[in-house]
């Protein structure tokens, strides 16, 4: 290969930009143990159900898609430091 | 009582606890089976519920960020809320065995992830059969495997394992690094020699999700 690394960035883990956050978002809502389950909240005395988390997560990976597509003309080229 | 979870980590780990966890409430720890885990309580209707889930994510990982700098934790994804303590318990008893081999695996590591990426990789669409696309795919495969080698051999020893997923825009490569040796790993990242055209994004550390788990 030939080469020169000029296109290293370092993005830490502390989401102090909008790629970094992105970061975050994608280890804390994808990555991790899931317990499945069904979970009742009340919501000023109506009883709530959390009929499983998959269904949460699914839309909020969804969401980021559309952030990161959103995100995709402004994204710095390989090698902006950010 | 509902309660949000945060982390599992092993009962006997030395934790200087955050004096907060979400909406402000107090985090505790539910010892069970030799295991560990970190729960707040959580009230639907507390005004701190109406936080937009990017905030509350956020702030989420800041806590679990405190509990990494310490020791190895298991995360629950964010939001993981039971129905009570007793729920806890009885789901860490039944998957006791799974976390403390988890646990014991990833010992003292973290994970650093390094994204890497080329607009080349995104598909230009042009090709016209199905061959083509899968010739295409195949060196495509072939040129980021031979990438990740070249990090594989710069990163040398400061990683103890490392995996690869293929993913639409290129790869994403995990490393299990111990908590020690993130500053050699970086340092290492530094000075790999690749190619020119790809994006390389190191982030990290994060707890060691792709390794607790035997391939």
């Amino acid at each position: 290969m030939s080469e020169s690394s000029a296109n290293i960035v370092f993005a830490g883990n502390d989401a102090s930009d909008d790629l970094s956050i992105l970061d975050v978002l994608d280890h804390v809502l994808n990555a991790g143990v899931v317990i499945r389950g069904t979970v009742i909240i009340s919501l000023a005395g109506v009883d709530l159900i959390y009929l499983g988390l998959d269904v949460i997560l699914t839309s909020v990976e969804t969401a980021l898609r559309h952030m990161q597509q959103a995100q995709g003309a402004a994204l710095p080229k390989p090698g902006t430091a950010v | 009582m509902a309660v949000l979870a945060y982390c599992i980590t092993d009962a006997e780990a030395q934790i200087d606890v955050p004096k907060q966890g979400l909406q402000g409430k107090k985090i505790e720890g539910i010892v069970e089976s030799g295991l560990r885990c970190y729960i707040s309580n959580y009230t639907a209707d507390d005004p701190a519920s109406k936080q937009p889930v990017r905030e509350a994510a956020l702030a989420f990982n800041r806590i679990l960020q405190t509990f990494l700098r310490q020791t190895a934790i298991i995360p629950l994804r964010y939001p993981t809320v039971l129905a009570d303590a007793n729920e806890v318990s009885s789901f860490l008893r039944d998957h006791a065995g799974e976390y403390r081999d988890g646990l014991s695996r990833i010992r003292d590591g973290v994970q650093m992830e390094i994204r890497l990426s080329s607009p080349a990789w995104s598909g230009s669409g042009v090709e016209n059969s199905g061959a083509q696309y899968l010739r295409a795919r195949q060196a495509h495969y072939r040129r980021v495997n031979q990438i990740a080698e070249e990090l594989y051999k710069a990163v040398g020893l400061a990683a103890k394992s490392h995996k690869i997923r293929q993913v639409a825009e290129g790869a994403r490569c995990f490393f299990l690094v111990d908590r020690a040796a993130v500053d050699q790993f970086v340092g290492n990242v530094r000075s790999a020699k690749l190619p020119a055209d790809v994006g390389v994004r190191v982030s990290g550390p994060w707890p060691a999700t792709e390794f607790l788990k035997e391939d």
